[in-house]
């Protein structure tokens, strides 16, 4: 198994990503690498990301850039994008990720491999480095739906070193999953999906949208009745995510000072310590998320960003949770386009942010959301690879098993979506 | 209050970037959050997970320790403040 940086491994180097932590070896393991470890599993090392899971193409790591396996003039996306490009590349047979605002999910589309962030609460958050405390998660890569559903079971349970990990139990979630050739010709007969209309139309590549449609094209012949549902409030999901993410970030990595961990600036008084110490610490796009967020929860300005981002928070919730009442499971594209080139977005933060709309309102929700490999955009140019495209399968509420076993099916029977990067 | 510095060459550079971003964050004053209240997270489980309140002792002090910058026995050291 590979481990996401960001997950603390006893007698390993756990740096998050992040020059502040260079060198740090933690004395525990964090929660989900205590219990892939009781359950057998070995640790083959640790996967890169961007610093502080802050990113979405691993281009902020502090230390390295990760390549796409299936072109390697591509990021693997982000933060996770060690661990999918490692599941992706056969150098581990499932990986670890986290998953802020899609974390785990896009950089599973980037590299066309299976991603799942569970509910929040489903899997500890002990030990892993936080980012955005009431969105992080913790979750399995892996190249088949069922490897990611038992990595899944083994991590999941309540903890009580969690506040906020859930009591719910978690049942084995690869129980029940059937062979393809036991299964009936209309598997998925009486199941209703909706496609989220906001994520269909012209900010969608269209080699993106052309893998989704066929894809929603099979899960019908498959015999789901596939809808559509409008939530209005999805594009205004987006910056109340970064409000809210780069305000908890400001408060977590308040701890980054040189005190009692990580490389320590040399100074003669304490403020020039710390100063010192998070220059060099912390990168560009960690420190300006933290300056962001220490501006958004600052007396004067609390209400108008950090407390209405919050409010719009609680419409999504709303608006997401009427959605499942009314259907069984939703589905979109895991992001708006296919793996960026290594350059292409990394100097345009707004940019970015952009590409996890899809993505970001499951973490204001905190609701579970699976990304299986649904097929490929066709090369841009002559000599460019084809690069894979991920369909997002959206749950309810403690409802991974269901949302796992409809994405096993459609895996089983999409062999228009099997294949694996160039050698 | 973030305990940041940044050059001047940061500023110049970073400054139009997250003026940028300021703004964008300014779609949520158009969102109608009259008498909503703020969801402070997920909120999906009725109660808190509390643990019984008894302290536990970490057993692996000394690679705890062993990670701190400078040590003067079991103290940490830093430098005054002045």
């Amino acid at each position: 198994m590979g481990i996401k940086d960001t997950l603390c491994t006893a007698g390993l180097a756990t740096t998050a990503g992040a020059s502040a932590l260079r060198g740090y070896v933690p004395p525990y393991d964090a929660a989900a690498v205590a219990r892939l470890r009781r359950a057998g599993a070995l640790v083959l090392g640790k996967c890169n990301c961007d610093a502080f899971a802050m990113g979405s193409t691993t281009e902020a790591s502090d230390y390295q850039v990760t390549r796409n396996p299936w072109d390697p003039r591509c990021v693997p996306g982000g933060s996770s994008g060690g661990s999918a490009a490692a599941v992706a590349a056969g150098q581990c047979v499932a990986a670890l990720g986290s998953d802020t605002g899609g974390s785990i999910r896009q950089p599973a589309h980037f590299c066309g491999v299976v991603g799942i962030k569970p509910t929040y609460g489903r899997v500890s958050r002990a030990g892993l480095v936080a980012y955005g405390s009431s969105l992080d998660c913790v979750g399995p890569l892996a190249r088949s739906v069922e490897d990611a559903a038992l990595v899944l079971s083994a991590i999941s349970g309540a903890d009580e070193a969690d506040a906020t990990s859930a009591r719910q139990p978690a049942p084995d979630f690869a129980a029940g999953l059937q062979p393809v050739r036991e299964l009936s010709d209309r598997p998925l007969a009486g199941r209703r999906l909706a496609v989220v209309a906001e994520t269909r139309g012209a900010g969608v590549a269209p080699g993106v949208s052309g893998a989704v449609d066929r894809a929603l094209a099979h899960l019908e012949s498959l015999g789901a009745e596939v809808g559509e549902v409008s939530l209005p409030t999805f594009q205004v999901g987006l910056p109340a995510y970064y409000v809210i993410a780069t305000s908890e970030a400001s408060a977590n990595l308040a701890r980054f000072d040189g005190v009692r961990y990580g490389p320590r600036h040399e100074a003669g008084d304490l403020r020039a310590m710390y100063a010192g110490t998070r220059h060099a610490g912390l990168g560009p796009e960690v420190k300006r998320r933290v300056l962001m967020g220490t501006y958004a929860l600052s007396a004067g300005y609390y209400d108008a960003y950090y407390k209405r981002a919050q409010q719009v928070r609680t419409l999504v919730q709303r608006e997401l949770n009427a959605a499942l009442d009314e259907w069984d499971l939703l589905l979109s594209p895991a992001a708006p386009t296919t793996a960026y080139r290594i350059g292409q977005v990394c100097d345009d933060p707004l940019e970015m942010y952009q590409g996890d709309l899809m993505t970001v309102n499951l973490n204001l929700a905190g609701l579970p959301a699976i990304t299986v490999p649904c097929g490929f955009e066709e090369p841009r140019d002559d000599g460019a690879a084809r690069l894979p495209v991920g369909l997002q399968i959206i749950g309810r509420a403690f409802g991974e098993a269901d949302m796992i076993g409809v994405a096993h099916v459609f895996e089983q029977t999409a062999d228009f979506a099997w294949g694996s990067p160039p050698e | 209050m973030a305990q940041i510095s940044v050059t001047d060459e940061e500023v110049r550079e970073w400054g139009p970037k997250l003026e940028q971003i300021v703004d964008w964050f300014d779609q949520l004053q158009a969102v109608d959050v009259e008498g909503v209240p703020p969801a402070t997270r997920a909120d999906l489980t009725e109660e808190n997970l509390l643990r019984p309140d008894m302290p536990r002792t970490f057993d692996n002090r000394e690679d705890m320790m062993a990670e701190v910058p400078d040590r003067e026995g079991p103290f940490v050291k830093v430098p005054k403040i002045s």
